[in-house]
């Protein structure tokens, strides 16, 4: 463990909140001082456990995402039947896949199932069919739904079948034209190196042999509307030999049954469950994650034949996982997700605002910052390292968006709304005659601020951030050119209108960017 | 057309990730210079350096890098041109060979740009069989040799060509033939490899000269960064130079000054993996700052009143939602700045033109008001700059493919394969025809479209070994036909 210095206090557990608070932003995307608030009666681990179930969770704000993302909920068959416009006619066949990045976003954001929506992040990237992209306009809705969603917190080997044969993986990796004569590597490849046993397990001998046996799928899509047909004629019923698992020669049409049974086999490989296991750790514990912790993991993996929850619970049950406090940087989209759920804004309720569209503009705040939810290239998925994401523009931006989203300037539709709804974490009142009434003070337990370590304080206490050391508190009235103990102006700004200036740089601070 | 819309109207034939070309790649770079942490962190020093932002940084700065050394680095502004002037090229600076400190402009021409109408193979009666109406006349074209005539639209590049200042490679192409899509093509010219999780060529060719002092990278324009630019070295990406700033400080009680110390304060002694990047925002925004309070435009928060616009220093006006004029403008303030700019981004979409893009000598058309706008925007830049600092820069077009030889039925272009390149520089030793042109017999085609046989990378890496100081092209294009075209 490296030295906790001065300036770097949040960097260490201090008390059961910092249990919450370390849990609360590793498996999901942040809190607010009302998320806090609620979970302190049964600590950290029943907010874990109803996580762990999260059909159990209501869900009121993530069902009001969903229900402005219509688009994101179809069918391959729905898509088809709505995007296919009769010839000559552009058909907007990217609506789905636009909506369904909207959706994700907005759940990450709003969603109280916050694990589901990590691991929801987590497998997107693990099984990465690049969204929006051209090949899946029909098909990619279908298999967030039905693949990524559906098994996000069940069996891996269950989920791997599901993507591999998939016809969104199978035109992405180019298994749709793979045939006997011309077998294409891309799939088989990618299945052992990326989903599966990982890349240091690999031989191009193997690669050769899998793509043999998964040659034969068809993706037609004037004549199958999408869906994915197996073609006995394009598949390669030759035995092979994978890794030491053996096909037999087997009859054309029995190709699916050799193909499910290699994918099974791969799928309960020890080299997939430690593969599986570190990613896991990287994404929860630590950019270097440690042997000891992968090697508890694989252990229960394999115990539980790649059950999800069982490996998730000794994860963060792991000395480990509350040994790494402060280790785990924010990527940009957890960055953003957390200052609207440190902001405790409400989901908005409408698809379209005054010729806005809420979730669309939530989505573009990603843009600038490359990370835009499920869109990255390549099909190994985003990276979950922290040292891929700390460039200038990506910085810069970031601090920008926390001051729109401090001050509800942008994206308007997903700002303060009108009237009485206001975000909790605001001052009740721009009147420079009402000065700051903390609005969560039966939480808070507050008085109204009179000095400037006061105010600051009390942002503190409203973004829930946690301990936020001495020099740092300095530092921010110092932009008042004030002492902390300086009693605050009659007219100062930060009291009324300019408060969220005093949230935005909170939100900059590096205790904010810890995960 | 944004790139996003584009792609939507596309014959729908999205990525192929080749994983076995991805891993020989990855061998490659952990032979060549590995990058990561270490060398990100000696690029964040360099900008450091510069800017005395290194106690941003956890670890104090004990390299000496010649970034600390750097002085005069905000001269007084060069003498602005008068008015458009795009009839004569800058006074021509002997070219004195092979550079080391070249400034490489690459402008991303999205859409797919169509190399047969702008550099037009008029000598080749094949050519305005396969074009019909909206093929360029003979007579209309401003004639380059024997064969081939520039767009009528395209007086400013013209000079530049007249003057030895421009070079045109025909029928150039990506690596290897990989369909038609607008995102799978694209990617693969903005990685630069085959490898697609290898991260942006531009990204690794500013990691290359890392060590230099200053702001190496820069993108300017655009949605969102550039593909090209994929990957950890310090850079500075923007949309325009003027939006490179903090938008909370309030002008009233407050100011960017303030609120950065109070960040630097909170950020300085704190872990690698929390400050690299703020460390970087700082840098970044420190030099926007100084370039536009030493050369004030119109829209710069410190532009009180004024401050220069793209017409004032010889620009076209913005064409629609094209902004490459002030993007060029900025690169050329940065790089007039002494910012230390050696590789700049910057892009000009809306060549996916599919129908009706009018005829070679109708102004109004489609193709003829943007080929004239990206040819005056370049001609513009090229007088911007100077004549000294001209000499220095190398200014290349690249596009994901070009079109089909052959006209459809809206009067348009389908997606084609092989396009071609401008390269513009004072510099250079231009007004040639290069590269390998087979003519557009029908038997020299590939599926009625213009082969590729140069490959862009190709004639990119002869810029940077020649101009740019980069000994082993293979670090920025790995596996490329490291063989000079005759360039320089």
């Amino acid at each position: 463990m490296t030295k906790i210095t001065a300036g770097q206090e949040f960097l260490k557990r201090h008390s059961a909140d910092d249990d919450l608070r370390h849990i609360m932003r590793r498996a999901g995307f942040g809190y607010s001082v009302y998320d806090l608030h609620a979970a302190r009666a049964g600590g950290w681990k029943a907010w874990l456990d109803a996580q762990l179930s999260p059909e159990t969770l209501p869900d009121p704000e993530g069902d009001a995402v969903t229900a402005a993302c219509p688009l994101a909920m179809r069918s391959i068959a729905e898509t088809w039947a709505q995007d296919k416009l009769p010839d000559g006619q552009k058909p907007h066949r990217w609506a789905g896949m636009h909506e369904l990045g909207h959706r994700t976003m907005g759940l990450q954001c709003y969603s109280s199932r916050q694990l589901l929506e990590q691991m929801v992040d987590f497998w997107t990237n693990h099984f990465n069919v690049t969204n929006p992209s051209g090949r899946v306009w029909d098909c990619r809705t279908d298999y967030d739904i039905h693949v990524i969603r559906k098994h996000a917190l069940g069996r891996f080997s269950d989920m791997l079948v599901a993507a591999s044969f998939h016809p969104a993986m199978l035109k992405y990796l180019d298994s749709f034209r793979s045939t006997r004569k011309d077998p294409n590597e891309n799939f088989a490849r990618e299945l052992m190196e990326l989903h599966t046993i990982g890349v240091k397990n690999v031989a191009e001998e193997d690669v050769k042999n899998a793509a043999r046996l998964l040659t034969g799928w068809v993706v037609n899509d004037k004549k199958t509307q999408g869906q994915a047909v197996f073609d006995p004629k394009r598949h390669d019923p030759r035995a092979a030999a994978v890794l030491g698992h053996q096909v037999p020669r087997h009859e054309p049409a029995q190709g699916p049954d050799a193909q499910r049974a290699f994918v099974l086999w791969l799928a309960k490989r020890p080299e997939t469950a430690e593969h599986l296991c570190r990613k896991l750790c990287i994404k929860f514990v630590s950019d270097n994650p440690p042997a000891s912790l992968v090697k508890k993991l694989t252990a229960v993996w394999k115990k539980h034949d790649g059950l999800i929850v069982p490996v998730l619970k000794a994860l963060f049950y792991s000395k480990e996982f509350w040994d790494s406090y402060g280790q785990k940087v924010r990527k940009p989209n957890e960055d953003i997700a957390a200052t609207i759920r440190a902001l405790a804004l409400k989901a908005p309720r409408e698809r379209e605002v005054k010729g806005r569209k809420p979730y669309h503009d939530l989505y573009h705040l990603l843009n600038l910052a490359g990370n835009l939810p499920g869109a990255w290239a390549a099909p190994d998925g985003y990276s979950e390292l922290a040292k891929d994401w700390q460039t200038s523009g990506v910085q810069l931006h970031l601090w920008n968006v926390h001051h729109h989203l401090s001050q509800g300037g942008w994206p308007k539709s997903i700002g303060l709304p009108e009237g009485k709804d206001r975000s909790p974490v605001r001052p009740e009142s721009k009147d420079p005659k009402k000065p700051l009434a903390p609005q969560a003070g039966p939480i808070m337990d507050m008085s109204p601020p009179q000095t400037y370590g006061e105010l600051i304080e009390y942002a503190v206490q409203m973004t829930a951030i946690g301990v936020f050391p001495m020099s740092h508190r300095k530092a921010l009235a110092a932009m008042r050119r004030k002492k902390l103990g300086d009693l605050l102006d009659e007219h100062e700004p930060w009291k009324y209108w300019a408060f969220p200036e005093l949230l935005s740089q909170i939100f900059n601070s590096p205790a904010f960017k810890v995960r | 057309m944004n790139y996003e819309a584009s792609q939507g109207t596309e014959p729908h034939v999205p990525p192929t990730q080749c994983a076995e070309s991805r891993r020989a790649q990855r061998r490659l770079e952990q032979l060549r210079q590995p990058v990561g942490r270490r060398s990100f962190v000696q690029g964040g020093l360099a900008v450091g350096g510069l800017f005395a932002v290194s106690q941003w940084s956890a670890q104090p700065s004990t390299v000496e890098s010649p970034a600390n050394t750097v002085t005069g680095i905000f001269q007084p502004r060069q003498p602005v041109p008068a008015g458009p002037s795009i009839a004569a090229a800058p006074a021509s600076v002997p070219p004195s060979g092979p550079i080391t400190d070249g400034i490489l402009v690459v402008i991303n021409l999205r859409g797919g740009f169509d190399g047969l109408n702008a550099v037009a193979p008029v000598g080749d009666p094949a050519y305005a069989k396969a074009r019909g109406k909206i093929a360029v006349p003979r007579k209309a074209a401003l004639a380059l040799d024997n064969t081939f005539g520039l767009h009528p639209a395209m007086a400013g590049l013209h000079t530049l060509w007249k003057a030895n200042q421009m070079s045109i490679i025909h029928s150039v192409g990506s690596l290897g033939d990989h369909g038609r899509s607008h995102f799978e093509c694209m990617a693969r010219l903005e990685r630069g490899t085959a490898d697609l999780t290898a991260g942006g060529w531009m990204d690794r060719l500013v990691r290359a000269l890392a060590g230099q002092p200053g702001m190496v990278g820069a993108q300017l324009g655009g949605n969102s960064v550039t593909g090209a630019f994929n990957g950890t070295s310090p850079k500075l990406t923007a949309p325009g130079l003027k939006d490179v700033r903090m938008i909370g400080p309030h002008p009233k009680h407050s100011s960017q000054a303030r609120w950065m110390a109070a960040l630097q304060a909170m950020y300085s002694g704190q872990p690698e993996r929390l400050a690299v990047g703020s460390a970087a925002a700082a840098a970044t925004l420190d030099l926007a700052t100084k370039v536009r309070k030493a050369d004030p435009a119109k829209g710069d928060p410190e532009a009180k009143k004024g401050g220069a616009t793209p017409e004032s220093r010889g620009y076209p006006k913005r064409l629609g939602g094209h902004h490459l004029n002030s993007s060029l403008m900025d690169i050329a303030r940065l790089v007039k700045s002494g910012s230390g700019l050696r590789v700049a981004a910057t892009e000009m979409a809306q060549w996916d033109m599919h129908s009706a893009i009018g005829t070679a000598t109708q102004e109004n058309g489609w193709q003829h008001r943007q080929l004239k706008y990206l040819s005056d925007c370049i001609a513009a830049f090229a007088n911007d700059l100077g004549p000294e600092l001209w000499a220095k820069t190398t200014v290349v077009t690249v596009s994901e493919f070009g079109r089909r030889v052959a006209a459809n039925a809206s009067m348009g272009l389908d997606h084609g394969r092989g396009n071609m390149m401008f390269v513009c520089g004072g510099g250079i030793h231009g007004g040639k025809m290069l590269g390998d042109w087979k003519g557009l017999a029908a038997d020299q085609l590939h599926r009625g479209d213009l082969p590729a046989t140069v490959e862009y990378r190709q004639v990119i890496g002869e810029i940077l070994r020649a101009r740019m100081g980069v000994a082993d092209v293979g670090s920025v294009f790995p596996q490329v036909v490291d063989k000079p075209i005759g360039l320089v």
